[in-house]
């Protein structure tokens, strides 16, 4: 166990060293500020979510209540979604960070060279993994249920079962990403491209094992009822914890668990343990040996040897150069792309396939759904629908880490004839094009889900298109003022960098502002669709001129000064 | 060809002085050796002459373009070799040098026959569709030196370039290097290794603690006070105990 604890303190080190306290006293003004700057960032987060929960409690609720359907325990619909969401969460988003912890670290070789078993090694891997994952899902579960609890007056006996299901809920998702994770290293280990293999493939993996749990899903569940499946989610929590975990149904048994059927916590808890034991017992067999293939460096396969055709065609100068470049940097290096690409991608795909699905499978219950969604006054679709969309988009790291990935070849870069626009456009053309697409894709999706609303997703999609923008640029332009280029691991560029952080809090607070705007548009000056469109389009249009303006002034001034 | 015009370089808000008001001017035709110890300021020197860094004091001049008035057209007429080479690892040989080819807006003639030359010259043929992170330090640093090359630069400017090299592929880059130079181009490159300064250089630079402690060719440092050796020029000039002053050649 020495051994394992050991390794675990050195994960969580290497990981999580910028947030150390450490001394305060003796830490220096630069590191106070940052950790300071933590402090205050999780906070608001957390602030953030709890806000929105309260908000959709209250508002949503209330709206519900004036349509006429009578909510049965509508509070409980809180705690609910936050279980369901976190767990269902941590399954798409953390398959990315399992499979770059376990199989793209740098440090296969040297762990390898440890009198350490290769069971104690994946122990501390999973083991951090879950701490890492427990950590976000605490963001995301907590504020929920104690405000549930706060306000439905619970016994101490459900923040017991609270805390129980929180520690519990990374583990089935992890384990999870980790078998995935093993199929496609195991599947790409010869192959020369593997690791673009391994991004690619992992996406596949993940979308195919969406596709089918929600058609296996919807065999298994009561969708042949006839009966209002929305009344039934307004009114039945039983409905409604189906409707939510349908994707995983464990989810299921951890929401009933928390709302007090014990037998199905015990289930949740012996499951969630049980995968992680068994996983660590059997992938241990295997792990040491993938972990080492995956180590080493790609050679061409023979017959690829010298010069190829058409190796010289010219490209249309350094614009396209560094296009090329960046894009290969982020497809290439599995730190880049395991946390850039699902961003993007992943969530637009994911509402992609339920849209899918739900448009097959509701029936004669589209009617009802019609006439939900004809009920909402427009203005206010167009609003949730960018909400939604801005949300997802700003959370790309691209941009926020853009220069800082460039890690000591930045003096390199410098060092070229190429001038300071140049570069921030090509960084802003794949930092925001992948963006840009992942909300396209996402639009796409709206069209399919809810062709009542269709020209107010269009709206909502164009509105979060120029406000990504306006991120965009100040994210770039963060980062370009205080890059982090002195890192070891690429890991370090992307996952250690206090840019992102920022950018997600400038976003964050960006839309809580656009959130008061709509609010007093649509609540109080009661205006339509289109007049809100246009106010929202001319301000962020100006945003993003200004934005835009301002990041190539900068570049003037402070690209060459990075440390480098 | 190169000017330096009493260049200061601080870091660390002003605290530490990397380059203390250099002076130094390279013309074409010249093969210059930069050397002294480590931390003494040659590779801030050198970011500086290629625009990495930019002086807090002085001008820097390539071949009639001044680096804060026309930077690009400046950097247009340098081969830069950069001291490591934590370059780009995940793309392909072939892929960094298409790169660097476009970049320069190297036509497809032009391209394709300098990096067959270079490659066939440096044996790097075999593996030039690899990924930079299975090479060998040698191999980077062939590969760095070919893209650096691949415009045809009337001014190299190489920090540490024969590092990681084998005997064979320095021997040639050191052919190259005096192949270029009687071409009447300029070759400013820094070195740790006297013997290399000795056997090519037509003048030498010796740095220490930001400042030129001597600077002249081989012969003008040789017939001073201080010995025959450059080792025992270079020992003394280095030596932070020492106050003395050569007066083999432009010390300062």
């Amino acid at each position: 166990m020495t051994g394992f604890f050991a390794l675990l303190r050195l994960q969580l080190l290497s990981r999580y060293s910028d947030m150390k306290p450490k001394n305060w006293k003796t830490l220096d003004p630069k590191r106070k500020k940052r950790t300071i700057g933590m402090a205050c960032l999780y906070l608001f987060l957390v602030l953030y979510l709890g806000g929105g929960m309260y908000f959709l409690e209250t508002k949503v609720i209330d709206f519900l209540m004036t349509m006429g359907t009578p909510p049965a325990g509508m509070a409980d619909l809180l705690v609910i979604a936050a279980t369901a969401i976190s767990i269902i969460g941590t399954l798409i988003l953390s398959f990315f960070f399992v499979m770059s912890s376990l199989y793209l670290g740098r440090d296969s070789v040297f762990l390898a060279a440890l009198p350490l078993k290769t069971r104690t090694i994946l122990a501390a891997k999973m083991t951090q993994i879950w701490i890492s994952e427990t950590a976000i899902n605490a963001l995301i579960l907590l504020p929920a249920c104690i405000l549930f609890g706060i306000k439905t007056a619970q016994e101490p006996l459900f923040y017991v079962r609270m805390v129980l299901v929180w520690l519990t809920s990374p583990m089935m998702p992890i384990c999870i990403g980790a078998l995935l994770a093993t199929l496609l290293v195991r599947a790409s280990a010869l192959l020369r491209h593997r690791e673009a293999i391994m991004t690619v493939g992992g996406l596949g993996l993940m979308v195919l094992y969406f596709y089918f749990s929600m058609s296996f899903g919807g065999m298994m569940g009561d969708t042949g009822s006839g009966g209002d499946m929305l009344a039934n989610f307004v009114t039945s929590n039983a409905d409604r914890i189906q409707g939510f975990t349908r994707i995983f149904p464990p989810a299921g048994w951890a929401v009933r668990g928390l709302m007090g059927e014990w037998g199905q916590l015990a289930l949740f808890i012996a499951a969630s343990l049980g995968a992680m034991v068994l996983l660590i017992a059997v992938l241990g067999i295997w792990y040491r040996q993938l972990s080492l293939i995956q180590a080493e460096a790609p050679i061409a396969v023979s017959g690829k040897k010298g010069i190829q055709k058409g190796a010289f065609n010219t490209s249309g100068g350094a614009l396209g150069a560094l296009v090329r470049r960046e894009i290969r940097q982020i497809l290439r290096v599995p730190s880049y792309a395991t946390n850039i690409l699902p961003v993007c991608l992943m969530a637009p795909i994911m509402v992609f396939l339920m849209g899918s699905y739900l448009t097959k499978n509701l029936g004669e219950n589209a009617e009802g759904l019609t006439q939900f969604l004809e009920r909402i006054p427009g203005s206010l679709t167009v609003a949730a629908i960018a909400g939604i969309v801005c949300f997802m988009g700003d959370m790309n790291p691209a941009l926020s880490t853009a220069v800082s990935r460039e890690g000591r070849g930045h003096a390199f870069m410098l060092g070229l004839p190429i001038p300071v626009k140049t570069h921030l456009r090509s960084k802003m053309i794949v930092g925001y094009g992948l963006t840009a697409l992942g909300i396209v894709i996402t639009c796409v999706a709206f069209l399919f889900i809810a062709p009542p609303v269709r020209l107010e997703a269009v709206l909502g999609c164009i509105l979060a298109l120029l406000f990504c923008y306006i991120i965009a640029c100040l994210a770039l332009e963060r980062d370009m003022k205080h890059p982090k280029l002195n890192w070891v691991t690429e890991q370090e560029a992307v996952k250690q960098n206090f840019g992102t952080l920022i950018s997600m809090l400038i976003s964050l607070a960006m839309l809580a502002t656009l959130g008061g705007l709509t609010y007093v548009l649509i609540d109080i000056a009661h205006i339509d669709t289109w007049p809100y469109f246009g106010i929202m389009f001319a301000l962020l249009a100006a945003g993003c001129i200004f934005v835009r303006t301002r990041l190539f002034k900068a570049g003037e001034k402070y690209y060459y000064i990075a440390d480098v | 060809m190169i000017q330096l015009q009493n260049i200061t370089k601080t870091y660390t808000k002003g605290k530490k002085k990397a380059v203390d008001d250099l002076t130094l001017h390279v013309e074409g035709g010249e093969l210059f050796g930069f050397i002294g110890p480590n931390g003494a300021g040659k590779t801030t020197t050198i970011k500086l002459m290629t625009g990495i860094l930019s002086p807090d004091q002085g001008t820097i001049t390539m071949a009639g373009h001044r680096m804060d008035q026309d930077r690009l057209a400046a950097q247009r007429l340098i081969g830069f070799v950069p001291d490591g080479n934590d370059l780009y690892d995940r793309l392909t040989g072939m892929e960094y040098l298409n790169f660097m080819a476009d970049v320069y807006q190297v036509d497809t003639a032009h391209r394709k026959a300098h990096i067959e030359k270079y490659l066939d010259l440096f044996s790097l043929e075999d593996a030039i569709n690899n990924q930079v992170r299975s090479y060998s330090k040698g191999m980077k640093q062939k590969l760095v030196v070919i893209g650096a090359l691949i415009h045809n630069p009337p001014v190299w400017i190489l920090d540490e370039p024969l590092g990681g090299l084998d005997p064979r592929a320095a021997h040639l880059l050191k052919e190259e290097m005096i192949r270029h130079c009687n071409a009447g181009n300029t070759v400013f490159f820094s070195t740790h290794v006297l013997e290399v300064a000795e056997k090519l250089c037509t003048r030498i630079g010796i740095i220490a603690d930001g400042s030129l402690k001597a600077l002249g060719t081989l012969d003008e440092l040789r017939s001073g006070e201080i010995g025959a050796s450059l080792e025992d020029l270079f020992l003394e000039l280095t030596d932070k105990d020492e106050t003395g002053e050569s007066d083999g050649g432009e010390t300062k």
